[in-house]
């Protein structure tokens, strides 16, 4: 559980960041003016201080009420798939073998999210049900539409 | 061409019809299980277009939005568990009128309604779009750049309990919009040096992260072997022709105000579905009886969320302008095929336009023969559990994030975009405000900097034209009623 007043602030810093790191960034577009139109920095600059504005709003909004929590259960989890997502994506951009890689990673996945204890009946069905999805994903994107991954 | 002088035989091939009876399919299955829902569907399937015809991938995905709402209310009745958030109302009375014994009944009511709905969703898209597009043909960049913002302004007034979070969402939105080179000048903005960016942001990759990888995110956080249990006997689809009579005035009432809701942006098929059950209920001569398994509690809420979609079709057909989240990804199959909806469409591709408004007829009558036949067995959906249902979902997001260019960067972008998203889901922020701030970018850009081309610079074009007055009215009404109605909610809050 975290604080979410201290979130929303947190996440409000760095949309401020964002905006004025859009403002430095297009200070240096050298504006290819055509004659009686903004040049392609206005509109950045704009929303960049739009964005600066409502983001002190926000705060200011945020301060005012009341705090409340934000949950964030199985953490472990999301980082466990966001890394092995990537591990994933990385495999496959170097070596290749997407069908391969794909069904170790589903299987991986499926097995890991089973919260059931060890046993072959729970090793067994994660085989089968990530074959079944990418002989599935096999039949509609490399045959049907025949995309090359 | 005429809507009625339409050669029906160029519309009913193989394609056309594999598409409808697909996106239906698709459908039901998103809308069956919850957490899951329209947009996400759509998302998930928007990849498959670039394979696909124009008129094929638009009815594919239309009829899997009107599925779905229907879907939404399988697990509602079932579980008690709403399938989409439309189907919210109709939990109330579906559940309850399932635990009398009669989960049958109930889908029966929700079906019918949900046709009917979806038909008169159908009549009104008909009869309304062909006149607004005559009017807005009329239109120029002024008034495009000021739809755009009135499109805008209603999604971030309505899009979140936080105001000020909403715009600062579609502000983000408008952001990621200018990544790539300029189209007037042809310079670089935002890219950073990365090739990849020189295009801009892929649109399937950030509507696959924001929906559908945000939500895959949210369901790690729930018990991964929940399953859920149903019981497959009595859910025989099917109601008598009483039952019909005793709920026919709620169904055309909620249809008609579904459809009406359905066109204001922002506002979408639940608004629709709470505004018409409440409305039902206080007409009612019986209201006690709401909640209890009263079944124009059902019937109504469910009509008026298939007529939504419907009236959430004519703003992105009409102007260009989404209605809703989810006709905005569906404005992205538009794009994918480099079609821009609006006045224009009409009169260089009426074959296309007048091909939607039938094939939104031909859902709703799949809709109804899916729903009937097929009903227990998506019921039965929901006995998959999360630990299996989670990968299968992720992996086909992260598919469909590739196919777009067959680049891996895209789905890179997809993984950190999804990963930003679900914080600020968890934050209040509007993924929706973002999204349409994102495909509306372009456009108010553009009308913006036309416009000043055409007035030397001088922004008193935005208040010398009659439809500029209007629609600047209309972003000040809507502005001020936004701002009233937080104002009166405070001093509620103060008072008490």
């Amino acid at each position: 559980m975290m604080s979410y007043k201290r979130l929303t602030y947190i996440s409000l810093f760095l949309c401020m960041v964002l905006g004025i790191s859009v403002l430095i960034h297009v200070m240096t577009i050298s504006s290819a003016q055509v004659k009686n139109t903004m040049g392609a920095h206005f509109f950045p600059q704009v929303v960049s201080v739009l964005l600066l504005i409502f983001c002190l709003l926000s705060f200011w909004n945020t301060a005012k009420k009341g705090d409340g929590k934000v949950e964030l259960r199985h953490t472990g989890h999301l980082l466990f798939t966001i890394l092995l997502v990537s591990l994933f994506l990385s495999l496959w951009h170097a070596i290749g073998g997407f069908y391969i890689l794909s069904f170790i990673f589903l299987a991986v996945l499926i097995y890991s999210y089973n919260q059931t204890p060890y046993s072959l009946n729970k090793v067994i069905k994660s085989i089968v049900a990530s074959l079944v999805i990418t002989v599935v994903v096999y039949m509609i994107f490399g045959y049907f539409l025949n995309i090359t991954f | 061409m005429g809507l009625l002088s339409f050669d029906l035989s160029t519309f009913f091939t193989m394609g056309t019809l594999l598409a409808i009876v697909f996106g239906t399919a698709a459908g039901l299955f998103f809308g069956v299980i919850p957490g899951l829902g329209a947009v996400i569907g759509i998302a998930m399937l928007l990849p498959l277009t670039y394979t696909m015809e124009p008129l094929q991938s638009i009815l594919m995905l239309v009829a899997l939005y009107q599925a779905a709402e229907y879907g939404g209310s399988i697990s509602a009745i079932v579980l008690g568990v709403p399938g989409t958030a439309a189907a919210v109302a109709a939990t109330l009375d579906g559940n309850a009128m399932a635990k009398q014994g009669s989960p049958g009944r109930a889908m029966g009511f929700s079906l019918t309604a949900s046709t009917i709905g979806g038909l008169v969703g159908a009549i009104i898209l008909m009869t309304l779009t062909v006149p607004l597009s005559t009017l807005t043909y009329n239109f120029a960049d002024p008034e495009y750049f000021l739809l755009g913002l009135l499109g805008l302004v209603c999604i971030a007034s309505i899009g979140s309990e936080d105001m000020f979070k909403s715009f600062i969402s579609v502000l983000l939105g408008l952001l990621l919009s200018m990544v790539g080179i300029d189209s007037f000048t042809g310079v670089e903005r935002l890219t950073f040096g990365n090739v990849n960016l020189m295009e801009g942001v892929t649109m399937i990759a950030l509507i696959v992260g924001l929906f559908a990888i945000s939500e895959v995110m949210s369901m790690l956080q729930e018990n991964l072997n929940k399953r859920y249990v149903t019981d497959t006997k009595r859910t025989k689809v099917a109601i008598t022709w009483k039952d019909f009579q005793y709920v026919r005035k709620n169904i055309f009432k909620g249809s008609v105000l579904g459809a009406i809701i359905g066109i204001i942006p922002g506002l979408g098929a639940s608004a629709a579905a709470w505004l018409a059950y409440t409305e039902a209920k206080r007409s009612s001569k019986t209201p006690e009886t709401f909640g209890q398994g009263e079944p124009n509690g059902i019937a109504t809420p469910e009509s008026a969320n298939n007529a939504a979609v419907g009236g959430a079709l004519v703003p992105l057909l009409t102007l260009g302008i989404p209605g809703s989240a989810a006709t905005a990804v569906i404005l992205g199959a538009f794009m994918i095929h480099g079609i821009q909806p609006g006045p224009l469409v009409f009169k260089e591709d009426p074959n296309l336009m007048n091909g939607i408004f039938w094939g939104f007829f031909l859902a709703a009558i799949m809709m109804y023969i899916f729903g009937k036949y097929t009903t227990p067995w998506w019921a039965r959906l929901l006995t998959i559990p999360n630990y299996t249902l989670i990968p299968i979902v992720l992996f086909v997001s992260l598919i469909g994030a590739f196919v777009a260019r067959t680049n891996t960067f895209d789905v890179w972008l997809a993984l950190i975009i999804g990963i930003i998203a679900f914080l600020m889901r968890k934050l209040d922020f509007s993924l929706p405000a973002l999204v349409l701030a994102f495909i509306l970018g372009p456009l108010i850009e553009e009308g913006l900097r036309r416009s000043l081309m055409l007035s030397s610079g001088s922004y008193s074009i935005f208040f010398t034209r009659g439809y500029s007055l209007v629609i600047l009215s209309l972003i000040l009404l809507v502005l001020g009623s936004t701002i009233y109605r937080k104002l009166k909610s405070r001093a509620i809050v103060q008072n008490v």
